[in-house]
Parts: structure tokens; sequence; C-alpha cells
């Protein structure tokens, strides 16, 4: 029962793809809006229904497994699953993500993209290893660029920023689960965040835990588009999206909210990092705030200037750099190809004309005859020596 | 008697493989003399069975293969004729194969000579390339055009004796023949781009031909000098040099064993001291035909005045060899290479990398910048290929399949799309919407084969060096920045020509659904390449132990050198050498 109900919590929505067809029962738009709302409080509803079971409980309830992904036996021993991790924690996320999602719906525009994310912010609840985690988080990376690019009415090249910063985050999250990986060899949370580990590396290890904390952070503070992305890259303000409270209150701000309590286990290993939490939801609460001010545009004309400043600061610190070296190694390549080449290629062709002077007539059939004359002369020395 | 058939012709599968193309060849000119339409036609069937001849095979592939003597065998499906070989080496191979140092030899009658023969068969290891090359020759032949009335047939002939050559290349088990389609293939690709290119083939053909004679000669003589070497380490006391082995098992897995197995030897000091040299020199040869970043620019001219149809079997297969040959020639025997050149191998690509995504930030020609984006995967294939984990170099065959199917499905496109430039929208259609996806296979976004394969290259690096796996993050976003960018300016703003016939539609759409489907389950290749990528690692990391566990695990119990076209090993310590 409790398998039946997680899966139908994180993949009901998925069936909000039939009203994407544009022929049959759910033609009509408003068909199509009733039956998507319908799927997200069923789905709400089956994991209110595992709540009360994992609370009734008392414990983690059995996990499904999906498919093995990945699985390396010989000698890594390296196993990558995906599966539904059943539990307290995320079936109150399941809840509030698809009653939410439920309301939302049928304010949002009608497009695959909205299910696809829903899908993959549920997967990222009940993920029970890292691979499945980053596969989830950067799904909804590059679902939101396409929704916000589809819906943004600022120019299409100004979206790309968003999707960078995103990437960012993407890369952030990997680095972070490749150092839990090799401390651990394994990409399991039940593994990583076991208390022996826990315990062991805290005594003896930190830094490869504060390394993969700082990684966190950085990976939800892009997601969230917080400091230090916030301000020259601010998407409410940047690409003027009209459905900002999808975006952010069923699939940014879940996801990172739920990134961080599963991996929770990688703050404890310092005090610091704790402090950090509390950072992280400090300058939360500030950026979401000023975000919820920008999109009513009281700070817009006030920010705009400073904002212009960041731009011009960013432009200047990263972009032209990096187009001033690929000049540069353009550059250097012209002057290889363009000059020493050329020169090095006369002086070979000279060198070879004197020596293959018949052959001038096809460099095709010289370069042929060069390589099976070169290639039976060695066969016939090495034949020769044998005897 | 029907079972005998259809066992003897799984058997023979691979070089019915590697032969149908030259026969298609042949019945494509015969074909094309009355009516230059039906030569084309009998090219896409040969490429069509083609296709499907790999799927038996596929099909037929096993992981874990064992043998009825309960060994295992690193090849599958092997036929092998014989080419050249006196009798003497005939007479002397039916007392057994060469034996290893201080065995007890007692007859040796005649002095031996060179085996070489025409033998092709399959693995973990050449399997992803061979379906790559099978797979993209059918787009390859749909994007070609003759365009010279006198040749008719002549053009496809061509590409599928190419096909063919690449194909014998990947399936050779005997290394004279490897080098031979190597060069083969080398041949025909200028022959195709010199003869059928665009407007400045001239100076790209040029440029390539002293590329290639170079790596040529470099690949030639590390050849040559691997066979030698191997005969002088076989030897024995009553033979000092064995008979000149030619095996392409025996070449890459037997050195590796006989420097494990018989420390303190003269095979072993003869190895440390010519081995680097050997290996180096090879490894040269196939960096050169790689087009990794500083050797880039012939390629990259190459590409840019090829036909399409040429331009998709020399992007996505061609420049696979050298990934190929590194794989299976240097990296099992490469922890004799000093840690210098290793290291210095290893930063040429990172360098590489980085600077080739750079430059994609400012080209704005796209067959020049995929040019570059095929330079900055091949530095990251070079990079992943030195890890000491099996897992990068798994990763490197998924990138290779993905980037091969998604290059293709971008040149296609791009091709129709300059054939029909004015008919533009504004809104995506849905072939572009295929070449977006590629794209995202590309920057290795979940959901396509990118992305497995580009996460399984980074966990190798990072375990390598993790300062070396950051610098690849950083060059992997500044190449999506410029994928972004590129994608802005054309698919996701021009729509598509709407012409094209339902064929010639389904083929990206299918290559579409293969990114999709081994992104979502990648095992279907894991599986059948993890067997023989973990017993080249287990080689290549120079432990003794971890080798013998490792073939224990796969039940191996015959002795060493039982068959020439598959090494084994020996399973016991009292049976190895002293």
């Amino acid at each position: 029962m409790d398998r039946f109900l997680a899966i139908s919590a994180v993949f009901l929505p998925a069936l909000g793809l039939i009203a994407q067809w544009k022929q049959g029962p759910f033609s009509q738009e408003q068909h199509q809006r009733r039956l998507a709302c319908s799927l997200c409080a069923f789905a709400g509803i089956a994991a209110a229904a595992l709540f009360v079971i994992a609370f009734r409980a008392n414990a983690p309830l059995a996990s499904v497994h999906l498919f093995d992904w990945v699985s390396l036996a010989s000698i890594d021993d390296l196993q990558i699953k995906f599966s539904l991790r059943a539990d307290l924690q995320s079936a109150a996320f399941l809840c509030g993500s698809n009653l939410l999602a439920c309301l939302l719906l049928a304010s949002v525009n009608k497009s695959p993209l909205n299910v696809l994310q829903l899908v993959a912010v549920n997967l990222l609840f009940v993920s029970e290893n890292g691979v499945q985690t980053f596969f989830c988080w950067e799904v909804i990376s590059v679902s939101s660029y396409f929704l916000i690019r589809e819906n943004s009415v600022s120019s299409i090249s100004r979206s790309s920023y968003f999707l960078i910063v995103q990437l960012i985050s993407d890369l952030c999250l990997l680095f972070a689960v490749t150092v839990l990986w090799k401390q651990t060899g394994s990409f399991d949370y039940a593994v990583i965040f076991s208390k022996e580990f826990i315990q062991a590396v805290s005594l003896e290890n930190t830094h490869s835990m504060k390394a993969a904390a700082t990684f966190v952070f950085f990976a939800v503070a892009g997601r969230l588009v917080l400091l230090p992305f916030t301000i020259p890259l601010n998407p409410a303000g940047r690409f003027d999206y009209r459905k900002p409270v999808w975006l952010i209150g069923v699939v940014l701000f879940p996801s990172s909210l739920s990134l961080l309590v599963q991996l929770q286990p990688v703050f404890l290993a310092s005090t610091n990092y704790q402090q950090l939490l509390l950072l992280i939801a400090g300058v939360g609460v500030v950026s979401g705030v000023w975000t919820v001010l920008q999109i009513f545009g009281i700070w817009t004309a006030t920010m705009a200037s400073i904002r212009f400043s960041f731009e011009r600061i960013f432009d200047s610190v990263v972009l032209r750099p990096l187009q001033l070296s690929a000049m540069f190694i353009q550059w250097l390549e012209r002057l290889v190809s363009g000059w020493a080449l050329p020169r090095l290629s006369e002086l070979v062709s000279a060198s070879m004309d004197q020596t293959f002077g018949v052959l001038k007539t096809g460099d095709v059939l010289f370069y042929a005859l060069s390589v099976i004359l070169t290639a039976t002369v060695l066969v016939v020395v090495l034949v020769g020596m044998q005897g | 008697m029907i079972q005998q058939l259809i066992d003897s012709f799984l058997e023979r599968i691979v070089f019915l493989i590697v032969l149908l193309p030259v026969v298609g060849a042949g019945l494509v000119l015969l074909f094309a003399r009355a009516n230059p339409e039906s030569g084309r036609r009998v090219a896409i069937t040969n490429s069509l069975l083609s296709v499907a001849l790999v799927s038996v095979m596929l099909a037929n592939f096993s992981p874990h293969p064992v043998s009825k003597g309960g060994s295992s065998p690193q090849f599958q499906m092997v036929t092998s004729l014989r080419w050249i070989s006196t009798s003497a080496s005939l007479q002397h191979r039916e007392g057994g194969l060469p034996q290893l140092k201080g065995e007890h030899t007692s007859e040796i009658q005649f002095a031996p000579s060179p085996r070489i023969r025409i033998a092709f068969g399959v693995d973990g290891i050449n399997l992803p390339f061979i379906v790559l090359v099978s797979l993209i020759t059918l787009p390859a032949i749909l994007l070609s055009t003759e365009n010279r009335a006198s040749q008719s047939g002549l053009l496809y002939a061509v590409l599928l004796l190419f096909q063919s050559s690449l194909l014998g290349c990947l399936a050779a088990l005997d290394v004279l023949l490897f080098v031979v389609c190597f060069e083969a293939s080398c041949f025909l690709l200028l022959i195709l781009v010199g003869y059928w290119g665009k407007a400045d083939r001239q100076d790209a053909v040029q440029c390539a031909i002293k590329m290639n004679v170079a790596s040529s000669l470099c690949i030639l003589f590390g050849v040559i000098g691997l066979t030698m070497a191997y005969s002088w380490m076989t030897g024995t006391e009553q033979r000092p040099k064995a008979e000149l082995n030619f095996s392409m098992s025996h070449l890459s897995m037997g050195i590796p064993i006989q420097r494990l197995w018989s420390q303190g030897t003269a095979a072993i000091a003869f190895w440390e001291k010519h081995g680097p040299w050997i290996l180096g020199v090879l490894s040269l040869g196939f960096i050169g035909r790689m087009g990794v970043f500083p050797f880039h620019g012939w390629f990259q001219k190459l590409l840019a005045a090829s036909p399409p149809g040429v331009a998709v079997l020399f992007c996505a297969g061609f420049l696979n060899l050298g990934t190929y040959g590194l794989l299976r020639l240097v990296l099992p025997a490469a922890d004799v290479l000093p840690e210098n050149a290793v290291g210095s191998l290893q930063w040429m690509a990172l360098i590489g990398l980085l600077c080739a995504s750079l430059l994609m930030l400012i080209e704005q020609n796209f067959i020049r910048f995929l040019g570059l984006a095929t330079a900055a995967h091949q530095s990251f294939c070079l990079l992943a290929l030195w890890t000491i984990r099996e897992i990068g170099p798994l990763g490197v065959m998924l990138q290779v399949i993905s980037f091969g199917i998604a290059s293709t499905i971008l040149i296609g496109v791009h091709c129709c799309r300059e054939a029909n430039e004015d008919q533009t929208s504004t809104s995506p259609s849905w072939p572009n919407w295929i070449s977006i996806v590629a794209v995202l296979s590309l920057l290795g976004i979940p959901g396509l084969l990118g992305f497995p394969a580009k996460l399984m290259m980074f966990l190798g690096i990072y375990s390598e060096n993790p300062v070396w796996s950051f610098w690849v993050l950083a060059a992997g976003l500044i190449s999506a920045g410029a994928w972004i960018r590129m994608l802005n300016r054309t698919w996701l703003r021009k729509s598509q020509p709407q012409n094209l016939s339902l064929f010639t539609k389904a083929i990206p759409a299918c290559f579409c659904g293969l990114l999709i489907l081994l992104g979502l389950v990648p095992q279907l290749i894991v599986s059948r390449c993890e067997f023989s990528v973990a017993r080249m690692m287990s080689l290549r990391i120079g432990n003794s132990e971890l080798t013998e566990s490792h073939f224990r695990h796969a039940d191996v119990s015959e002795i060493a050198h039982a068959g020439y076209d598959n090494f084994q090993v020996p399973q016991t310590a009292d049976q190895r050498p002293q």
C-alpha cells in the first residue's frame, strides 16, 4: 500500500501530459486544466496518506526500487539506482508541493514544462542517492530556463544568464556529491550519512565535509539566485517572468529546502557550518522579501542604477577577460597556422620534392605510396631479421 | 542443420559486418551504370542491412563470455583467416603457442616466422565504436548527393568502402590488419574530400596529408616496436626470439601480464627500457589522429571542406579511431610510461579543453564551431582515458556514442538549413527541437546520453586529480555558454524546412530517441563494456593482486596463451612462470 502511495504521489502529475494532446476528450483548455489540477490533488492526497502511515509506523517505510541506472560490480563496486524513499520528511514535502501545484496550475500557462518540473521536484524529494538528486536538480534548471524563456517579455539573451547561474548551481552540487563519493565510495545517503561515518569524518577529516557543505551552500544560493548571484543576475528583475509564484513557490524554493534537509548532515561536521546554515536562511528571507517587493515594482527604479553598475563590473571582470583570452588564443592559432606552419610545410615540401620528384602529380598518391612503401620496407626488414 | 547454419552465421557476423559494405560498393557501381538513382537505393539498403546485422550482433553479445572450457575469452564472434603465414610457422604452431620464459621447451625444429591473419572479433571495448559507425552510415548516405553525372554511384561506393575500412580497423584482431585499415580509411577520406569536397578542399587536403603522414609513421613505428618487443619478451633460452606475434589480443594483454608476473627477469628490464619510447610514439600517432587542441587545425579545415555525408562519418567515426587505438594498444600497458609523460599528456588535454572551449565563444561559422566542439570533446576524452579508475574509460565510451549521434543530428539539420535558407519563420519546428535535444545531450543535461557519459568521465577525473575536475567544469561552463549563444542564434529562432521526406525526418527522430533511451538506461551499454574495460584497467593500474582477483572473479581457468585470438592468463600462483 505504502509503495503504491509513494509511486502515485510522485508520478501521478506526469499523467497531466495527456492534457497536452490536442485531440481527444481533453481538447478544450478548461478540461486540460481540470485534469492537471485533479491529478495534482490526487497526488497530494496520496502523499498525505503516506505521511499518516509513516507517522503511525514511526519509522521509515520500505523504499521503492525503480531501476538500476548504472551498476559497476567488477572493480569500483559502484551501484546507482533510482528509487523512491518513503518517510515522514519526503511525504510532507510531496504533500505540500502537490497541493500547492494543484492550486497554481489553474493560473499558470499550460506547458509540458510545468509537469516536467513538478515530477522532477517530486523525484528530488524522495531521492536516496546523490546522483538521483543531481539528476533532478539539473532537470529543474533546464526546464526552468525554457519556462522563463517561453514566458519572458525580456530579450532572449538575457534569459541565458539565468541558465548560466543555474548551471553554476548544478556544478556546485555535482562537486558536493563527488566529494562525498570520494570519501565513502558510495552515492547512497544511507551509507554516506551513517552514524559511524559522520563520527569518523567529524573527528578525522573535516575538510572534505566543509568542502561539501560549501558547495551545497553555493548550489542552493545559485538555485534561488541569492547572494552572491542575486544582484547582477536576478531573474525576477531582469527577465520580467510573468508567473514567478509557480517558479519560486513550487519549484525553486521547495527543491532548495529539500536539498538542505537531505544534506544537512554535511553541516554537522563543524559548528561554523551550522551557523552558515542559519546564514543561508537569513539571506533567503532577505532576498525573498526583496524579490517580492521587486515583483510589485517598488524597488525597480532605485535598484536599476545599482544593477547597471554591477552589470558593468560583471562584464569587465568576467566576460571581457574571457573574450580577450579567446581572442588571444585565436591570434596565436592564426600566427601558428598562418605563419609558422606554412614555412615549416614549405621546408618539408621542398625536401620531399627533392626526394620524391617523380610523385609531384598528386599529394594523395604521394601520401599513399609513402605509407605503403615504408610499411613494406619495415615488414621486410622485420621478417629478414627473424629469418 | 538449421541450428548449425545459424550458429555458423552468428560466429562470423563481425566478419560479415565488415565485408558487407565492400560487397555493397561493388553492387552500387554495377547498378548505378544503368540508373544513377538505383545506386543510391542500393547504398541505402546496404547500410540498413548493416544496421540489422549489428543489431543481431548486439543481441548475441555476451557481457560476461564463458567458453566451453570455462575460460573467459577476450573476443567473441571471431573469424580468423590466414593471410601471410609460412608452413614453418604453422607447424610450429601445432606444438603450441609461444611459451613464456623459464618454461621447458623440448623440440623446436623450425625457425619462427611471422603469422599475419585477417581476423575480426568483438569485445566490450570495440563494440560501441562498431555500433556507432554502422548507425551513422545511413544518415551519411542520405545526406550525400552526387554532383557529377559522369561519376554516377562512385561517391556512394567510396562512402561504403570508407565505412568498411572504419569497421575493419575497429574489429581487427591483428595489428597489421589494424594499421592497413587505419591507413585505408585515411586514404579514402582524403579521396572523398578531395574529389567531392567544397571549394577550399585543396588546402584542407594538403594540410591533412602532412599531419596524417606524420601520425601514420608514428603509429607504424609504434606497432612494429610493440610487436618486436613482445617477440623478445616471450623468447626462451633455446629460442631467444620468439616468432613475431601480430595478435591484437596478445600485444594488448600479453605485455602487461608479462610485466606483472615476470618481475626481475630480462623481459621486464627490456620493456622498462624500451617500452616508454614505443608507447610514447604510438600515443603521439593516435593523439595526432584524434584532433586534440594543438593538432586540431587540419581536421577543422577538412571538416569545413567536407560534403555533409562525409563530415558525418569523419566527425563521428574517423576521429574516434585515435581514441580506440589508445584504448586498445596503449592504455593496458601504460603504467610503464613515466609519470612526467602521462602528466604532460593530461595537461595538454586539459589546456586543449579550455582553449577549445574559449575559442567556441567567438566562432561564428557553425561548422568551424562544431570542429572546435569536437576538439574539446576529444581533449575531454583524452583526459578521462588516463584516469586510474575504470569509470573514466567507460564514460569515454558513452561520450563517444553521445557525441557521435549528436554531431550527426547537428550536421544533418544544418545541411538541410543551408539548402532551404529562405524558408524561415518565427518559431522553431520539430527538426529544430531535435537539434536542441542533441545540443542538450552535448551539454550533459539529465535524461540524455551525455549526462551519464560526462558524469562518469568527471568522476574518473576527480578520482585522479580534484583540481583538474574544477578546470573541466569551468571549461564545461564556458562551452555551455557558447552552445547557448549558438542555439539562440540558430535553432531557437529560425524554423526548419518542411519539405523533407518522411524517411529523412525519421532518422533524426530515431537518433533523438536513442539519446533519450540510452540516457535513461545507460546500463544497456555499460553492462556490455564493463567486463572488458575492467580487465584492461586491472592491467593498466599494475596491481597483480587485483588482476588475479579480477580474473578469478571471471572464472578463468586456462593456462596462458591458450589461443591466438584470445589471450588467457594463468589462474593460480603456481601456474605462473617463475
